[in-house]
């Protein structure tokens, strides 16, 4: 009784205009935008590669430890097109600096401009709008319609039991509804793999397929509750008011209220506060660093040149100030680290706060199915705030790592090879030719001196030796498994609200006036 | 066989719309429900598809209780319904199958389809027109066909002349009289006092909820029906 109901409703469901209408601007939205998303995720992978290409080069190169500042890129979601999510308005590379915590920054060429100008319909947001409502034309008259027609009657008055007739009806929806998720993730898929650079992993494409599985249940709970309000009304102009209520304030109230609600709920601290503190542990580090002061050599002298990462460096010291400097970074750089961890103690409070705003927001939002969509589809694809925050944490521990490794190779930033690459015997030699370039007066001697000297300077300044860092330790960025983890609540939720929705339905049915 | 017994149902607001109802329609017989507007004649075939329940007494088909085994009784009636719409997408062939079905006539072939159609005067070439194009007459005769194709003892129908034109009203009538020779039990409800007249074996009238007169065919075959009627009414207020 069951696939005949279902059958019937599903040959009737697939020759309406609005089912047609729905899938052709699924497929249209879908095919003109994807290849943008595209093209943006190429380029911003392109600038990704040039960035990681420029960072090795410049770590091969690098001539004191104290240089090694590497940055860590964030590689650019290949599933962004789906659900671009944060994507594009967080930060996309962390500075690893031994004195300071990483700061984030953003990287310089994010991909097509106008793309920020202009709205961009991923695959999510097909979905959440088109998709979303396609579920609701469907459903808002599949009870309350068969009414007005009188068919209701009619088919009741056989042998069909009312719980047949609506589990028929859920299974003609969904059927339908399949439809056009499929082609839509089909055309998406196409169009994603037609770009050459564009290479999905095993792990991408079970994502992927988690994608699907979640969209459909989506769209599952979007017609259940389509059906819930044909089932409460006895007109269908009046479920689908009704439901175009509700949908609104899923996909629009929700999502925008929770945010402020979350801002109103969850105060952050204030920044005057953070930077008071921030005063205050500056004044400590300043007084423990007067403690453990060294007095500096009268005569210092130096001779610069220009490192990995954009840094300079002392090339020669006499050895005075080359002894200064290593008794300095010996009793003063560990405390700087130290304060540089103190600071980000203070600092990570108030990122901490918003970070957790930004979770009651979402936690808020999850009263809306659109909402746990959407994160859902964020955290699949790898663009929402935790996989933010999993590639801030993974760039801080990297720091550690880099602190922990330079102060092995530097036996404890005490060592020149932290600061300059000058030998003693460089130095010393450094020394002796400065004094008796000055003892020279005379102008014609200076010239020979000087001319004998550029040789020699030359050839120091030529051969110095790059850093042997292939032991440096190497970055890895979080894995895929994480948005997995992270997805599995959403859907579970989304699976729950399928469940209320047509358990309310049923109910509802059960008690439904048919006269 | 149709058979009511002490049948009332008060609703939830407390209106009393069907107050102690008994008749029995016996094979072959076209019993014709006459009433004004809420005097319980659709919540008499409500009651019967199991609608909606009785607050007390039997209303039973083919000796099976409509409100305690509903499924079992239903197997044995056929409903034409006052306003046939059906599915408009559809053609009379795919509608009708989808009902034969439901009725538990599955498997049935496009040419017995097609007779049961023709035999309720549908042209050739409606048979496969869908409904959208359908008018209201032609709608009117393929519930006739839905009912016909399920073969049941018993029809119910309510209101069915309502809205016909007086050529597709007295080719529905003729379906009705083919019907009763087939020995189906019809209960028909109606303001039609006119098609009644034509039509029933019997009538009955209805008041407020109450079964205020019945009467036969030989009652009302040479008198004036629309007179009994308001007579009965009259007589009913009076009490």
């Amino acid at each position: 009784m069951i696939r005949r109901i279902a059958q019937r409703q599903l040959l009737l469901d697939l020759m309406t205009f609005k089912f047609a209408a729905a899938t052709a601007a699924c497929v249209v939205l879908t095919a003109v935008f994807v290849p943008m998303l595209a093209r943006d995720y190429q380029e911003r992978l392109r600038t990704y590669r040039d960035n990681v290409t420029r960072n090795e080069v410049d770590l091969r190169t690098v001539k004191v430890y104290q240089n090694v500042t590497p940055t860590l890129f964030r590689a650019p979601s290949v599933l962004s097109p789906f659900s671009e999510g944060l994507e594009k308005r967080i930060a996309g590379a962390g500075v690893i600096e031994l004195d300071k915590v990483p700061e984030m920054r953003g990287v310089a060429s994010q991909g097509n401009p106008y793309q920020a100008v202009f709205p961009v319909f991923d695959t999510s947001l097909i979905f959440k709008i088109v998709m979303s409502l396609l579920a609701l034309l469907v459903a808002y008259d599949a009870v309350s319609g068969e009414r007005q027609r009188g068919t209701l009657k009619l088919i009741l008055s056989g042998t069909a039991r009312r719980h047949e007739v609506l589990l028929g009806k859920l299974l003609a929806g969904l059927l339908v509804l399949v439809i056009p998720v499929t082609v839509t993730f089909l055309v998406s898929l196409v169009v994603l793999l037609s770009f050459p650079p564009i290479h999905l992993s095993t792990a991408d494409w079970g994502r992927i397929v988690l994608m699907y599985v979640a969209s459909l249940i989506f769209v599952s709970a979007m017609y259940n509750m389509g059906l819930l309000f044909s089932c409460l009304t006895r007109r269908p102009a009046m479920s689908l008011v009704l439901g175009l209520f509700v949908w609104i304030f899923f996909a629009v109230v929700v999502p925008n209220g929770s945010v402020y609600l979350a801002a109103e709920m969850c105060v952050p601290e204030p920044q005057e506060k953070i930077d008071a503190q921030i005063v205050s542990l500056r004044q400590q580090c300043q007084a423990e660093m007067e403690e453990t002061k060294v007095n500096r050599p009268q005569d210092t002298m130096q001779s610069d040149a220009r490192d990995a990462f954009g840094r300079n460096y002392h090339r020669l010291l006499n050895p005075a100030f080359l002894e200064y400097l290593r008794e300095c970074n010996r009793r003063q750089f560990p405390l700087t680290i130290k304060y540089a961890d103190r600071f980000w103690e203070v600092e990570r409070g108030r990122l901490d706060s918003l970070c957790a705003q930004r979770r009651l927001a979402d936690r808020l939002a999850t009263v809306s199915p659109v909402s746990l969509y959407d994160g859902v589809m964020s955290a699949l694809s790898g663009t929402d705030l935790a996989a933010f925050q999993r590639f801030t944490d993974a760039v801080r521990a990297y720091r550690a790592l880099a602190v922990e490794y330079v102060r092995l190779k530097t036996d404890g930033f005490s060592l020149p090879s932290f600061f300059t690459p000058c030998t003693r015997q460089e130095a010393e030699e450094y020394e002796r030719f400065l004094t008796q370039a000055r003892q020279i007066k005379d102008q014609a001697e200076m010239a020979a001196f000087a001319q004998t000297a550029k040789a020699r300077l030359e050839k120091l300044y030529t051969n110095i030796p790059n850093l042997d860092l292939r032991d440096f330790p190497a970055f890895t960025p979080p894995g895929a498994f994480g948005s997995v983890a992270r997805a599995v609540p959403g859907l579970g939720s989304l699976v729950v609200v399928n469940f209320l929705f047509f358990a309310l339905s049923f109910v509802a049915f059960m008690k439904y006036d048919i006269r | 066989m149709i058979e009511l017994k002490e049948l009332t149902k008060r609703y939830e607001d407390g209106v009393l719309a069907l107050d102690h109802v008994s008749y029995t329609i016996k094979p072959g017989e076209i019993f014709c429900l006459l009433g004004a507007n809420g005097a319980g004649k659709t919540t008499t075939v409500n009651i019967l598809l199991d609608f909606i329940p009785p607050s007390s007494g039997s209303a039973t088909l083919n000796g099976h209780d409509c409100n305690k085994f509903p499924l079992e009784a239903k197997k044995y009636v056929s409903y034409v319904s006052e306003n046939v719409q059906l599915y408009g997408m559809f053609t009379a062939r795919q509608n009708l199958r989808f009902f034969a079905e439901l009725g538990g006539k599955s498997g049935l072939k496009n040419q017995e389809l097609d007779n049961v159609m023709r035999s309720v005067g549908l042209p050739e070439k409606a048979l496969t027109m869908r409904l959208k194009n359908y008018s209201k007459g032609m709608r009117q005769k393929l519930g006739i066909a839905i009912a016909l194709i399920k073969d049941p003892p018993a029809i119910i129908m309510d209101e069915p002349t309502s809205g016909l034109d007086p050529k597709s009203a007295n080719e529905f009538l003729d379906q009705l009289r083919k019907l009763r020779e087939r020995g189906k039990a019809i209960l028909m409800t109606t303001h039609d006092i006119f098609r009644a007249k034509q039509i029933a074996d019997r009538v009955g009238i209805m008041k407020q909820g109450r079964l205020v007169a019945v009467r036969e065919k030989a009652d009302f075959k040479h008198a004036d029906l629309e007179q009994i009627y308001l007579t009965e009414m009259e007589a009913a207020e009076a009490v």
